[in-house]
């Protein structure tokens, strides 16, 4: 009995000390990667991580809330392979890169180029990456550029990403999700990060340039395989959302048509747009074979409710009510002709995932063309039905901007 | 007080456990044919399948209720026949326990301790082993009965998770891509992995009801292939067909694409710790069958406890050497080369010609088990 | 043999009783002018009764003493043919008689010592249902069984232990509920005890336990009486000692450390709550510090970013590996708790504010630990005060899962589970699998497990305690 007990804690302190020096990590001594921005320069590889370090902050939890900004880094390294370049930074960087909190991975435009598959290989393949990234492309620029931004707290970049639903201009895309379609014959769009002027508002740093710089997430890169064909632009990305079905809570806006306001006394000259918010949208897609040839037919089913209205439309009208109703669709249609327009004649790739749609209806058509589906894909035919329907005209009746009375 | 007897509900639950171990860690349902977005008509067929493979076992397995497998091939083919043909499928038995560990150790050291050497890993897994397989059976089943309804329903809440994630567009057209005979192929292939089977024949004289035999298997595979059914549709959904056919751990990817920002992300430890319980459940399964069949082809000469010893160390030692020299993959390629000849011997040939033998020597088979009950009355 | 004189009698037991000075000898003669001789120990006898009931109607009454029945006022009389008896009885607290000329004693019982009135539990308080518990004396705990089972099954049997102790320890069961080949078990371990004293109804499960080397006790201990009629009523068998105010119960199985007497006073789903929430801080007092350094040391991407990034900041300048914060708050939180616990009033206070203070703030201050650190093993602390009965179990395999965790991370957690669970359902108290109903599995059994069915649908008693007509009801009123 007294030897047994020997032997078994002789056993754990030994491999407490086996153990100790190799497998185990204190969180503290870990550079945890929040972003990462990938460039190929000369043929090398550059990977750029931010990093959310809190070295600076002090060890009592009292001061944690002090500058959330000051701990950032940035690491940078070189190399031949991304897993080459991500060791090597650590020839200049005092800590292990941690990736399994890199939420975002950015890759510059020239890189997109000439494509992304090597460096994606590596995400995949290695186990302590995060599938569920988010995939962007730095439009127009150096991946690393955007990192440098002064104001980029750990989460700004991410939680910009994660909005993207409250329009419909722009979108997201995961690691996950790109790979899930990536063998399909049809391209992909992961979202677009790109830096814009803005004007600077604090008067001291106004003296010296009047403008700053903001990140911008407008629009779509579509890619075809790993290679990135063009860009969408944030209206065309209105139309994308639609023929993908991403439609959630976006505004649509749109001229106010004039010959609603005809037999109303009330009505202003001046404002020229309503705006309905969806509340519910739903897209289908079908297909059809006519005269041999696969045609396409959207049909788009949304409920919304106004939000801004300056004509001062006579809303508790049936007729006016169908004729905003049309309007809003007809502006639904005109979006989704921009998005194909741009799929069909510029990139001549299908980014909709409408091959899917063919296969799933028409599997014997879908064998024959789908060697060359992205041809075909270019030259279907189209037909759009959107339905609109009003089911809420906001708090007020009338807009601010009519004078009451005015005959 | 009588002595405890397995109960249907343990034996049931045993068998899932063995056989989700493989499907879901490696999964090789995704990577048969027909290769495409039917493979879960393939996984149901492959019950039929399974059943009608397996029927020359399940025969003898409700003619001699009082033996086990090794038990009743001395009492069909002799003193000499029967014990080598015993011998031989000890040693399928720990071939079966160390393919398993090694599993278990490469699941675990390219997913969670990628940084642990390799006979750490054994270490733990032995120790496990010769702790659990020394208990005995009885003991072995209870803790079956708790870890399995644990285990069988975390794999079913991180299904449910998944869906939110998951697109199931990809999964249709059903049944246009795939000749039949691809998914005929596809089931036949897959009902070769599994050969857990033999558990059941191992543990027949311990049941309590032994009419419960045929009720066992079929409740078992049926349930096995509906969670299997399962975890291949939202796995293909979520990682979609080619990125789910070239993972080496499909499930553990798909576990970890589970996403609620904030408050569930990167889970997949869950998921191994989950698949930790079924591993052990057959490792340390196959390990007592053999340690079993071994000390009664040495008619308890030797102590049981002295076996257990022996065979955890020596399967410890070789599951060191072969996951130190080769990487699983590699095995694996190899392992489908083997698994069909394998099945093919021990679940169905051999089974068969037991059979035929028994039917010529009936008469006098019979009159011996007879003489045998009149002498224990 | 006893002499007919009365002061041979009285030198013999004199030399017998090693001249003990509380023994007392009284030698008087009776109205009859017979000489007579009362021996009793001094304390242990109720000297009112002695001078009113037997001293005065002998010195007044009595002519004969044949007719001492009939002259003195003592309900329980018998007669001591040996001297051994005599002794014997004198030991019990009884009253020895002599007369001269006689050769036997009488014994008469009018036994009177200072014992502890019946008062709350301290241990097992409720707040609903019965509040009185087991006080050290046998007789009275035996009274307090038989007041709440009036039933001429509820059947005592005594047993004496302890070669210099002499101890009086009762088995009780129901006759007809018992399972008799438990009851044989039990019985035939009771007569292998050799052993010198019997302090505490302890000494008796160390000697009878089924796994005497494991940290788990198969013995279930009680201070209540209305629970250890419950358990009665199921076919258990109590074992209560004199002495000792803590009775026990076997076979014990291991859900009964999770629930408490309260629960059949409750609401069934509040009691299923409960039981809910004890097996919650079960785990969570065994296995949290162990969980948390696996995943602090081995698993850092399972923790959501901002938690990450929060337990980052605070780990900041720490000095010690996560594994070293973990034993240093957990020993210290050990001798703040041993400390606190039989330390008188007055200082107990104190102590409980300094190492509040020093644990909580000052180390989180002096960048010795990390908050989070605190908070675990704080939680954990918490925790094991939810289920008392477990406790031994739990400290100890605590710092089991927190090497394992240390050393393999979730891995270790998992095998060491694994192991554990295998030993848990290994263990067998007096035949019954521990882990029954869970494991065997019993439909009927599970409807007391985790959750606590309306008394209304319990149609069967456990299935392996109690005898094989197992049925509570008659089959009309089932439900």
């Amino acid at each position: 009995m007294k030897n047994r007990t020997f032997y078994i804690s002789l056993i754990l302190t030994v491999s407490l000390i086996l153990s100790s020096c190799s497998s185990s990590r204190q969180i503290d001594s870990l550079g945890i990667v929040i972003t990462m921005a990938v460039d190929m320069e000369d043929d090398e590889i550059i990977v750029t991580s931010q990093i959310s370090s809190s070295k600076e902050n002090a060890s009592t939890s009292n001061q944690k809330s002090a500058g959330s900004s000051s701990d950032i880094k940035y690491v940078q390294g070189r190399g031949k392979t991304v897993y080459d370049a991500l060791k090597n930074a650590s020839l200049n960087y005092d800590r292990e890169l941690f990736l399994s909190h890199n939420s975002i991975i950015i890759f510059g435009e020239e890189l997109a180029k000439t494509g992304i598959g090597d460096i994606i290989n590596y995400f995949s393949y290695d186990i302590g990456t995060r599938e569920t990234a988010y995939l962007l492309v730095a439009k127009e620029s150096k991946a690393y550029e955007i990192l440098g931004l002064s104001y980029l707290t750990d989460d700004y970049l991410l939680t910009l990403i994660e909005n993207a639903h409250l329009t419909a201009k722009t979108r997201n895309m995961t690691l996950v999700e790109y790979l899930r379609y990536y063998f399909y014959s049809h391209g992909l769009v992961p979202g677009v990060v790109q830096l814009t002027d803005k004007m600077e508002i604090d008067y001291e740093k106004k003296e010296k340039s009047p403008t700053r710089k903001v990140l911008d997430i407008t629009g779509g890169a579509a890619f075809y395989k790993d290679r990135l064909q063009g860009y969408y632009s944030g209206e065309e990305m209105i139309g994308f959302n639609f023929l993908i079905d991403e439609i959630k809570r976006n505004p649509i806006v749109f001229e106010t048509p004039d010959e609603l306001t005809q037999g109303s006394k009330l009505f202003s000259t001046r404002g020229r747009y309503t705006t309905i918010n969806i509340l519910k949208s739903k897209t289908k897609l079908n297909m059809e074979v006519r005269d041999e040839k696969p045609h396409l037919i959207v049909d788009v089913n949304m409920r919304g409710t106004i939000v801004e209205e300056t004509k001062g439309l006579n809303l508790s009208d049936e007729s006016v009510r169908l004729g905003i109703e049309d309007a809003c669709s007809k502006q639904i249609e005109k979006y989704i002709d921009m998005a194909m327009y741009k799929a069909q004649k510029e990139f001549k790739i299908d980014t909709f995932g409408i091959g899917i749609v063919l296969h799933r209806e028409y599997p014997e058509v879908w064998k024959e063309v789908s060697k060359n589906w992205n041809e075909v894909f270019s030259d279907i035919d189209y037909s759009v039905n959107v339905k609109t329907s009003i089911i809420r005209t906001g708090v007020i009746d009338l807009p601010i901007n009519i004078i009451k009375g005015r005959e | 007080m009588n002595e405890e007897k397995v109960t249907k509900r343990q034996a049931i639950i045993l068998i899932i456990l063995s056989r989700l171990s493989i499907s879901i860690s490696t999964m090789p349902t995704i990577d048969i044919p027909p290769y495409n977005q039917d493979m879960w008509i393939v996984v149901i067929l492959s019950a039929f399948y399974s059943t009608i493979l397996v029927l020359p076992l399940l025969f003898l397995a409700n003619r001699f209720v009082d033996y086990n497998l090794i038990g009743y091939m001395e009492v069909i083919y002799g003193k000499t026949l029967g014990k080598t043909l015993g011998i031989a499928y000890v040693l399928f038995f720990s071939f079966s326990s160390v393919i398993a560990a090694f599993n278990h150790v490469d699941l675990i050291g390219s997913t969670i301790l990628t940084n642990s050497m390799n006979g750490l890993l054994i270490a733990g897994l032995g120790v496990t082993a010769i702790y659990t397989v020394s208990r005995g059976l009885i003991v072995r089943l209870r803790a079956v009965e708790i870890f399995g309804p644990v285990a069988i329903s975390t794999i079913i809440i991180l299904v449910i998770l998944g869906i939110k994630e998951s697109d199931f567009s990809s999964l249709f057209p059903i049944l246009s891509d795939s000749t039949l005979s691809d998914i005929h192929s596809g089931a036949l292939q897959l009902s070769f992995y599994s050969v857990d089977i033999l558990l059941l024949a191992m543990i027949v004289p311990d049941l309590e009801d032994k009419k419960d035999i045929n009720n066992i298997f079929f409740i078992s595979i049926i349930t096995s292939k509906l969670i299997l059914v399962l975890a291949v549709i939202v796995t293909q959904a979520m990682l979609g067909l080619e990125q789910s056919r070239h993972t080496n751990f499909p499930f553990n990817l798909y576990v970890r694409m589970i996403k609620f920002p904030n408050i569930l992300e990167r889970i997949d430890v869950v998921f191994i710790l989950t698949w930790l319980i079924t591993s052990q459940a057959r490792v340390n399964g196959f390990l007592y069958l053999a340690v079993r069949g071994l000390r009664e082809i040495l008619n308890k000469g030797l102590k049981e406890k002295r076996i257990v010893i022996i065979m955890g160390i020596l399967f410890s030692v070789i599951t060191f050497i072969l996951t130190n020299r080769y990487p699983f993959n590699l095995i694996r390629s190899q392992l489908v080369k083997i698994h069909k000849p394998m099945f093919l011997i021990f679940i169905i040939i051999i089974p068969i010609i037991t059979c035929i033998v028994y039917l010529f020597r009936r008469r006098s088979i019979d009159q011996g088990q007879r003489l045998l009950k009149n002498k224990g009355e | 043999m006893i002499s007919k004189n009365i002061n041979d009698n009285k030198n013999r037991i004199r030399y017998l009783f090693g001249n003990s000075s509380d023994l007392v000898f009284h030698q008087f003669e009776t109205l009859s002018e017979t000489g007579a001789m009362v021996v009793y120990i001094n304390g242990l006898v109720d000297k009112s009764a002695l001078n009113d009931s037997i001293i005065r109607p002998l010195l007044e009454d009595l002519i004969s003493p044949y007719d001492i029945k009939s002259t003195i006022y003592i309900s329980e009389i018998k007669e001591a043919k040996t001297l051994k008896d005599a002794v014997d009885s004198i030991i019990d607290g009884h009253v020895l008689l002599f007369f001269e000329n006689f050769d036997y004693a009488f014994i008469m019982n009018i036994c009177r010592y200072e014992k502890r009135s019946i008062q709350e539990s301290s241990s097992e308080q409720v707040i609903r249902g019965p509040k009185e518990s087991f006080i050290e004396d046998l007789y009275v705990n035996r009274t307090l069984i038989r007041r709440k089972i009036r039933n001429q099954n509820l059947i005592f049997e005594d047993y004496i232990f302890g070669r210099q102790t002499n101890t009086k320890v009762s088995i009780c069961y129901i006759k007809g509920i018992v399972n008799d080949e438990i009851l044989a078990e039990l019985k035939a371990r009771l007569n292998t005890i050799d052993i010198d004293g019997v302090i505490d109804s302890h000494y008796i499960e160390e000697h009878i336990e089924d796994a005497p080397r494991s940290l788990v006790a198969t013995i279930y201990d009680t201070e209540k009486p209305d629970v250890v009629v419950g358990k009665l009523l199921e076919g258990r068998i109590g074992i209560i000692c004199d002495g000792s105010p803590v009775v026990l119960t076997l076979p014990r199985l291991f859900i009964e450390d999770l629930m408490t007497a309260e629960d059949y006073y409750l609401r069934p789903q509040f009691a299923t709550y409960l039981r809910v929430m004890r097996v919650v801080a079960f785990f969570a007092s065994m296995m949290l510090i162990g969980t948390y350094i696996a995943i602090a040391t081995f698993h850092q991407e399972m923790i959501p970013t901002k938690l990450l990034l929060s337990i980052a900041t605070q780990r900041e300048g720490v000095p010690l590996p996560a594994f070293l914060e973990g034993v240093l708050m957990l020993i210290f939180f050990e001798f703040l708790k041993e400390a606190g616990l039989r330390l008188p009033k007055p200082i107990n206070t104190t102590v409980a504010l300094v190492g509040g203070l020093v644990i909580g703030q000052a180390s989180v201050d002096a960048g010795l630990v990390s908050g989070f650190m605190i908070i675990v093993v704080a939680a954990s602390g918490i925790t094991e005060f939810v289920n008392l009965q477990l406790r031994e179990l739990v400290v100890l395999y605590r710092f089991v899962f927190l090497f394992l965790g240390a050393l393999f991370g979730l891995y270790g957690i998992s095998s060491g589970s694994i192991i554990l669970i295998f030993h848990l359902v290994s263990i067998k108290s007096f035949g019954v699998p521990f882990m029954y109903p869970l494991a065997p599995y019993d439909k009927e059994g599970m409807k007391d497990f985790m959750r606590r069915s309306p008394l209304k649908k319990y149609n069967y008693r456990p299935k392996y305690i109690s005898s094989k007509d197992a049925r509570k009801r008659s089959a009309d009123n089932e439900e």
